[in-house]
């Protein structure tokens, strides 16, 4: 305070005005240090906050890196399964392999199996067939039964209902209808010539004779020829079968057991026959 | 255990016989008649388990066998026609008879066993 003693209040005058602004300048620093103490608290409070934070996220990190510790484990074990079941596939996968293998032979066997019992099935049928044939030939005396069995096996065992049996007159040259199956044969069909420019060539022949459909050979009566067996008695021509035609199952196919009871038929039908005329004969003989 | 029952029924000699001897294969009891009137007759007493029946037969044929048997007690009994007939209508008129099947000949002797055992089973010996 400067003193001026001239003016007796102006010391204290000056001294007020000096003091206020001591006071303005006093509260105008608080009011600085104020702000700067809020200012300082919210910093602080902020970094108590981010402190608060991180260690949140610190923990969260812990325990996500466990979690990865876990997964790891769990990723390596579930690994180390894969490889063992990729192992245990792999052996089934082979041992699959080795049973198809094995399917494999045995469905080869099965179907050879199958085709054997199909040979044997075949055979035996055919053999049956024979059989049956042979002993209806020579089951019996009597010619018409004989006649009858002749009939019967072109009709059951080869499949026709149109047959014709002619034998030898003797020495002649002449075939006589002795048996007959399906409709009544004509008159010119009664008898048939070995010299018949169609018939007899095939006759003299004496095999079996079946139409190709290409070439057809007119019997007696004019109805062509399925098929032909001529009927030996040894070397000696002694009848003959005639097949006109064979029933619509067939196909108008003749399979092997059908040429083999042909072939029976030609050795043995004529020796039934020759054997029923001499049993007919027989009382005669006797007497 | 008792035997299965065929009654075989065809006017040819040669066609029973062959039946017979495919039959026997499978040892079912077997008994034969040579026409539609004698089977019926036969049936009635031999109680068969299956019939096999001709169709073209003296006396009475299969279709008129086929329907006395229906008409009988046996009316439930397996019928297979065997028969050289193999047209559509045949067989239609042997269903309408009361026939179960058919076969027709020359018989396969596969195909009729197959037939029969379809009706009686496959056991061994055609037994029950």
């Amino acid at each position: 305070v400067t003193s001026d003693t001239r003016r007796p209040g102006a010391f204290v005058q000056q001294a007020y005005e000096q003091t206020r602004e001591y006071m303005a300048k006093i509260l105008e620093e608080n009011e600085r240090l104020r702000l700067e103490l809020v200012k300082r608290s919210e910093e602080l409070a902020r970094r108590d906050e981010s402190a608060e934070s991180s260690s949140e996220h610190a923990r969260e990190n812990e325990y996500l890196r466990q979690m990865v510790t876990l997964l790891e484990d769990r990723i390596r074990g579930l690994e180390k399964t894969n490889l063992d079941q990729l192992s245990e596939l792999a052996r089934l996968q082979s041992r699959l392999g080795r049973l198809e293998e094995q399917l494999d032979h045995v469905i080869f066997e099965n179907k050879e199996y199958l085709r054997q019992f199909r040979t044997i099935e075949r055979v035996h049928g055919n053999l049956m067939n024979l059989y049956v044939t042979s002993y209806r030939l020579h089951g019996s005396p009597e010619r018409a039964e004989v006649i009858s069995a002749i009939n019967e096996t072109i009709i059951n065992l080869v499949g026709s209902e149109d047959v014709g049996v002619y034998e030898r007159e003797g020495e002649s040259n002449l075939m006589r209808l002795v048996g007959y199956y399906g409709d009544e044969p004509p008159a010119t069909a009664q008898v048939l010539s070995l010299d018949d420019p169609s018939v007899g060539p095939l006759l003299a022949a004496g095999s079996l004779y079946c139409s190709d459909g290409a070439t057809p050979v007119v019997g007696p009566g004019g109805r062509s020829l399925r098929v032909l067996v001529p009927l030996r008695l040894g070397s000696k021509l002694a009848g003959a079968i005639l097949v006109y035609g064979l029933l619509p199952q067939k196909n108008d196919t003749l399979e092997d057991v059908d040429l083999e009871v042909f072939d029976l038929l030609g050795s043995q039908a004529a020796a039934a026959l020759f054997t029923s005329r001499v049993h007919a004969w027989a009382p005669v003989l006797t007497n | 255990m008792t035997r299965k029952r065929v009654l075989i029924v065809d006017d040819s000699k040669t066609a029973l016989m062959m039946s017979h001897m495919i039959l026997k294969r499978s040892e079912y009891d077997v008994m034969t008649a040579t026409s539609g009137k004698e089977a019926v007759e036969k049936a009635a007493s031999f109680r068969p388990d299956l019939i096999l029946l001709d169709v073209v037969m003296p006396e009475m044929d299969g279709f008129a066998a086929a329907r006395a048997i229906r008409e009988s007690e046996l009316r439930d009994v397996p019928i297979i026609m065997v028969t050289t007939r193999g047209e559509a209508e045949n067989i239609e008129r042997g269903y309408s008879c009361g026939c179960n099947e058919y076969v027709t000949k020359p018989v396969d002797p596969t195909e009729l066993l197959a037939k029969v055992q379809s009706f009686l089973g496959v056991d061994e010996g055609g037994r029950a």
